[in-house]
C-alpha cells in the first residue's frame, strides 16, 4: 500500500515536472524541473527494485548530463527564451493533435494489461543490485558493453573536434 | 550415321593464338619496334597454321583417306548463351570442311601477313594495322571452325567489322572512309538476312548447334517445302552480302581503297568466300529446297558473266581483279547451286591462292609504280619486275583456266558440274563458258597492259620503278607454287587422277555428292566429258589469243572497238549505273525519309516529345514535393509522428 | 501494488510530453532536452518489463540506453556550439538552409 502511494506521488511529480521542463521560457528553469523528473523516476526505479539502475540515473542523468546543459546553457549565454514570432502554428497544432492520438493509442495498447509485477511469484535475491548487473555486464554483456565503451571514446573525440578550437 | 566427335584440345588455340597476338599488338604496338610487330603477327598466324595442319592430320589418321566414317574433332570451351530452349556454346569443331578452309584461312593469311611486312613497312600506322589484320583472321577462323550457326554469326559479323576498318584504314582520305562505310552498310543487309534465317532455324529446328542442324533439318523439314526455301534464301541473302554477289556486289569494287595486301586477304581469299563456305555447311538445308539451289546458281552464273563484262574495260588493276573476284565467287555460288558443293570449296581453294597472288603481283606493282594504279599508265614492267612478272602470269593462265593449273581444274569440275548434275541445266554451263572465255581476255588484257608494250609512264615515276624486297617477292613465289600445283588434289577421274579432294570432302556433304556424279557419268557418255573439257581450255585460248590480237598485235584495235559501240562501252565502263541506279531508287529515298519521317517527325517529334513530357511531369511532381522541404526541422519532426500515429493504428486495428 | 499498466501509462504520458516538446518549442536546447525526456520513458517502461518478467535483461538495455544518451548528449551539444558559433542562435525556426 506505501508502494502504491510513493508511485501515486512520484508519477504526479515526474508528470508536472515534465510539463514544466517543457514549458518554461527560461532554457535553465527547464533543465531544473528535468532534474526533478529524473530524480522521481529514479524513486519509481527503486520500487520496481532497479537498485542500480535508480542510482545511476541520479548521478548520470541528473547530475552528468543535465549538468552538461546547464554548462551549455550558460557557455552560450541564453538567459531567456527565443523572442520572435512563431512559425508554423498550424503546422504545430496538427503535431499537438498527432500527440494526443498517439497517446490515446498507447492507452488502448495498454489497457489489457493489468499484470501484476513482481514475476507473480517474486523476484529472486539480489535483483537489480550492483552485483546482478555487473556479473550479466562481463558475462552475457560483454560485447556490447566493449561496443558501448567504444561509441563513448567516439563521442568524446567527435565533441572534441566538433566544439574545439575551429583550425583554420 | 550420325559423325562422331572427338575431343581435340589444340582446336582453341587454331582461333586464340591470332587474337592474343591482336591484343598484344593494339596495346603495345605503339612502342613495339616494327620488326617484332610484324614478326609477332605473323608467328601467330603461323601457329594457327601449324595446329590446323596438326588437326588435320590427325583428322586423317582417324577416319583414313578416303570416305570413311564422319568422323570430327570438337573443343568446348565455356556455355555462352542459355537462355530458354537456346543454348549455344563458345565451341570449335574441325570437319573436313572445316580443315580446309582452316589451312586456307591460316596459310594464305600467313603469306599475305609475311608480305605485308614489306608492303606496309613505312605506313605510320604500322601495328594498327597489323593489330587489325589479326583480328580479321581471329575472326575468320572463329567463323569457319564455329560449330554453332550463333557463333559463326559472330566471326561472320567480325570479319565485315575488320573489313570496315580496314577498307577504312587510311582514313584520312574521306573516300576511303565512304568506301568502308558502303562495305558496311551494305553487308547489314545481306547480315539480316542471315539473322532471320538463324532465328527461323532455331524457331523450327529448336537448335543453333550444326549437328543438331543436320539431324533435325531432314526430319523437321519438307523436301520442297516454303520454310525450307525461305530458311535458304535468306541464309543466301546473307551470302550475297558477304561474298558480292548481284545484287549486293556494289561494295566490292570500293573496297579496293584499303592497302592490297587486305584487298588480297579480305576481299579475294578469304572473308568473301564466308558466304559460300556458309551454303556448304548448311548444304543439308539447302538440299532440301530445289527452288533455292536454283536462285544460288542462277545468282551465280549472272554474277560471273555480269561482273567479267564490266571487268573488260576498268582501267584501275585491283578494280579488273575485284570485279574478276566478284564473277569467281559467282562461279562458286553456281557450283554449289547445282549441288556440286566439293567444286564449289575446291575452287575457292584455287581461287584463294591464285587470286590473293594476283593482288599480292598487283601491290608489287602498285609498290613499283610509286602508287598509280591505272594500267593504261603501266606497260613494260616485263623486264623491271620479272619475279612480280612470272608469278603474276602463272597466276594469270590459272584464273584462265589453261591446264594443268589449279585454275582449269576447279572451273572445269564446276562448268562440268553445271552441265551434268541432276541441279544443273546446259543453259548455267554456257553462261559459265562465256564466262570464262571473258575472264581469260580480261586477265590477259591486264597482264599485256601492265607487263608487256612500252611503259606508258610518265618519266618520274619510271625512274623509281624497282623490284619489290624479298619479303614481298617470297610469298609470291610459295602462292605461285600453289596456283600452278594447287589443282592436282582436284584432279578429275575422267583425266586420271583422284579427284582426292572430292572424296575427302564427300562425308560432310549430305548430297554425297561422288554418286551424283557418278549417276550423272552414267546418263553421258565420257566423251562428252572430255569434249567439255577441250570445250574451256579452247574457251580460255581464245580469250587468251582475242586479247592478244587487240592489245599486242594490233594496238589502238581497243579504242577503235569502244569506238565503233559508244553505247555498249560507255555502258560497261560505266558498271551498267548500277551505283546511280541504286542511288536513285534506294540510297535517296531512305536518306530523304530517314530525315524527314524517322529524324525529323519520329525522333524529335515522338521520341523526345516523350522523353521531354516524362521529364516535365516528373520535375511538375518535384515541385510540389518540393513543398515538404521547407526546411524546417519541426515539421520534418511531425511528419515523422504522423508516420508513427498511422503506424501504431495500423498495428492496433 | 503498482500494475504493469500503471507504469506503461506513465511511460506513455513522459513520452508524449517529450514530442509534444520537441515539436513545439523553438529553441533548440529545450528540444534536446525533450529527446531526453522521451528516453528516459523508455527506460522506464524497460525497467517495468524487467520487473514483470524477472529477468535483468531489460535493465541492462536501459542502462545501454543510459549510456548512449549521454554519448548523443555529448555530441549533441557540441553540435549545439558549432551551430550557435556559425549563426549566432538556438532558434530551429532560422536553420532553416536544409531545403531546396
Amino acid at each position: 500500500m506505501a508502494e502504491q502511494i510513493l508511485f501515486y506521488l512520484f508519477a504526479v511529480i515526474a508528470i508536472i515536472s515534465a510539463l514544466s521542463a517543457v514549458t518554461r521560457k527560461n532554457p535553465v528553469v527547464s533543465a531544473v524541473w528535468l532534474v526533478s523528473c529524473m530524480c522521481s523516476l529514479a524513486v519509481i526505479y527503486v520500487l520496481l527494485e532497479a537498485y542500480f539502475l535508480a542510482a545511476v540515473q541520479v548521478i548520470v542523468y541528473a547530475g552528468a548530463v543535465l549538468m552538461l546543459f546547464v554548462f551549455v546553457i550558460m557557455l552560450l549565454n541564453l538567459r531567456t527564451g527565443i523572442i520572435g514570432q512563431f512559425r508554423n502554428l498550424g503546422l504545430k497544432f496538427m503535431g499537438l493533435v498527432l500527440t494526443v492520438i498517439i497517446l490515446r493509442q498507447f492507452y488502448t495498447a495498454f489497457k489489457g494489461t493489468s499484470l501484476i509485477l513482481g514475476n507473480a511469484g517474486g523476484l529472486e535475491p539480489g535483483f537489480g543490485e550492483a552485483r546482478a548487473v555487473g556479473e550479466l555486464l562481463f558475462t552475457r554483456y560483454v560485447y556490447p558493453l566493449e561496443l558501448i565503451s567504444i561509441l563513448l571514446l567516439v563521442a568524446i573525440v567527435g565533441a572534441l573536434v566538433l566544439a574545439g578550437k575551429e583550425s583554420s | 550415321m550420325e559423325p562422331a566427335a572427338v575431343q581435340y584440345d589444340f582446336l582453341r588455340w587454331i582461333v586464340l593464338s591470332p587474337l592474343i597476338s591482336c591484343c598484344v599488338i593494339a596495346l603495345l604496338g605503339r612502342k613495339l619496334p616494327r620488326v617484332v610487330t610484324g614478326t609477332l603477327a605473323s608467328a601467330s598466324v603461323g601457329l594457327s597454321f601449324v595446329f590446323g595442319l596438326l588437326g588435320f592430320l590427325q583428322l586423317k589418321s582417324l577416319s583414313g583417306h578416303g570416305e570413311g566414317e564422319a568422323v570430327f574433332l570438337a573443343d568446348s570451351l565455356y556455355r555462352w548463351i542459355s537462355v530458354g530452349g537456346l543454348t549455344a556454346d563458345v565451341a570449335f569443331m574441325l570437319d573436313r570442311l572445316s580443315a580446309v578452309m582452316v589451312l586456307v584461312v591460316a596459310g594464305v593469311s600467313c603469306i599475305i601477313h609475311v608480305y605485308s611486312m614489306g608492303y606496309m613497312a613505312h605506313d605510320k600506322s604500322y601495328w594498327r594495322y597489323f593489330s587489325y589484320l589479326n583480328l580479321f583472321v581471329f575472326f575468320m577462323l572463329l567463323l569457319v571452325s564455329a560449330d554453332n550457326l550463333v557463333l559463326m554469326f559472330v566471326g561472320w559479323e567480325g570479319v565485315g567489322l575488320c573489313s570496315y576498318l580496314l577498307i577504312g584504314f587510311w582514313f584520312e582520305d574521306m573516300e576511303k572512309a565512304y568506301a568502308g562505310k558502303k562495305a558496311f552498310v551494305v553487308n547489314r543487309i545481306g547480315d539480316f538476312g542471315f539473322l532471320l534465317a538463324i532465328l527461323l532455324i532455331f524457331w523450327n529446328l529448336g537448335t543453333v548447334s550444326f549437328g543438331g542442324i543436320f539431324a533435325q533439318a531432314p526430319r523437321v523439314l519438307t523436301a520442297g517445302s516454303g520454310l525450307a526455301t525461305a530458311i535458304a534464301l535468306l541464309l543466301f541473302l546473307g551470302a550475297t552480302g558477304k561474298s558480292a554477289q548481284l545484287p549486293l556486289y556494289v561494295w566490292l569494287p570500293d573496297a579496293m581503297a584499303g592497302p592490297t595486301p587486305v584487298s588480297a586477304l579480305i576481299h579475294a581469299a578469304t572473308m568473301v568466300t564466308a558466304g559460300v563456305y556458309m551454303i556448304v555447311r548448311l548444304n543439308v538445308l539447302y538440299l532440301l529446297s530445289p527452288q533455292a539451289m536454283a536462285v544460288v546458281a542462277a545468282v551465280g552464273a549472272l554474277t560471273a558473266i555480269y561482273a567479267a563484262t564490266i571487268g573488260l574495260v576498268q582501267d584501275d588493276i585491283k578494280k579488273v581483279l575485284a570485279y574478276s573476284t566478284i564473277s569467281q565467287l559467282g562461279y562458286m555460288f553456281l557450283a554449289v547451286g547445282v549441288g556440286a558443293f566439293s567444286a564449289g570449296i575446291f575452287h575457292l581453294m584455287t581461287h584463294a591462292f591464285f587470286k590473293a597472288l594476283l593482288f599480292l603481283g598487283a601491290g608489287s606493282v602498285i609498290h613499283a609504280m610509286s602508287g598509280k594504279q591505272d594500267i593504261q599508265e603501266m606497260g613494260g614492267l616485263k623486264g623491271k619486275l620479272p619475279a612480280t612478272y612470272w608469278t603474276f602470269l602463272a597466276a594469270t593462265l590459272a584464273i584462265s583456266g589453261i591446264p594443268p593449273l589449279s585454275g582449269f581444274f576447279s572451273k572445269d569440275e564446276i562448268l562440268w558440274s553445271a552441265f551434268s548434275s541432276p541441279h544443273g541445266h546446259w543453259a548455267f554451263w554456257l553462261i559459265g563458258w562465256l564466262a570464262a572465255g571473258l575472264t581469260a581476255f580480261y586477265m590477259f588484257r591486264l597482264l599485256f597492259l601492265t607487263f608487256f608494250g612500252t611503259s606508258r609512264a610518265d618519266e618520274h615515276t619510271r625512274q623509281h620503278i624497282h623490284e619489290s624486297p624479298s619479303l614481298m617477292t617470297v610469298p609470291l613465289a610459295i602462292l605461285a607454287v600453289l596456283a600452278v600445283v594447287g589443282g592436282f588434289v582436284g584432279m578429275p577421274e575422267a583425266l586420271g587422277g583422284a579427284n582426292s579432294f572430292h572424296h575427302w570432302l564427300a562425308p560432310v556433304l549430305a548430297s554425297e555428292n561422288g554418286t551424283l556424279n557418278a549417276e550423272a557419268a552414267g546418263h553421258f557418255p565420257e566423251a562428252v566429258e572430255y569434249l567439255m573439257i577441250a570445250l574451256s581450255v579452247v574457251v580460255g585460248l581464245c580469250g587468251i589469243g582475242a586479247a592478244w590480237w587487240v592489245y599486242i598485235n594490233r594496238p589502238g584495235t581497243a579504242e577503235k572497238m569502244a569506238d565503233s559501240v559508244p553505247l555498249g562501252y560507255g555502258l560497261l565502263k560505266n558498271k551498267y549505273y548500277v551505283d546511280e541506279i541504286y542511288n536513285i531508287f534506294i540510297v535517296q529515298p531512305v536518306k530523304l525519309t530517314s530525315i524527314y519521317i524517322l529524324w525529323k517527325l519520329f525522333d524529335a517529334g515522338i521520341i523526345d516529345g516523350l522523353v521531354n513530357l516524362s521529364g516535365r511531369t516528373v520535375r511538375g511532381l518535384g515541385r510540389v514535393a518540393a513543398r515538404l522541404e521547407n526546411g524546417y526541422t519541426q515539421a520534418y519532426a511531425i511528419t515523422f509522428i504522423l508516420g508513427v500515429a498511422l503506424l501504431l493504428g495500423a498495428l492496433l486495428w | 501494488m503498482i500494475s504493469l499498466h500503471q507504469l506503461l501509462l506513465l511511460s506513455a504520458v513522459l513520452f508524449v510530453i517529450g514530442i509534444a516538446g520537441f515539436i513545439t518549442r523553438r529553441n533548440i536546447i529545450i528540444m534536446f532536452m525533450s529527446v531526453e525526456l522521451m528516453l528516459n520513458a523508455a527506460n522506464l517502461a524497460l525497467i517495468s518489463f524487467a520487473n514483470h518478467s524477472g529477468s535483468m535483461d531489460a535493465q541492462l538495455i536501459a542502462l545501454f540506453v543510459m549510456a548512449l544518451a549521454a554519448a548523443e548528449v555529448a555530441v549533441g551539444l557540441a553540435i549545439i556550439i558549432t551551430v550557435f558559433r556559425n549563426k549566432q542562435t538556438v532558434n530551429v525556426d532560422e536553420l532553416n538552409i536544409l531545403k531546396w
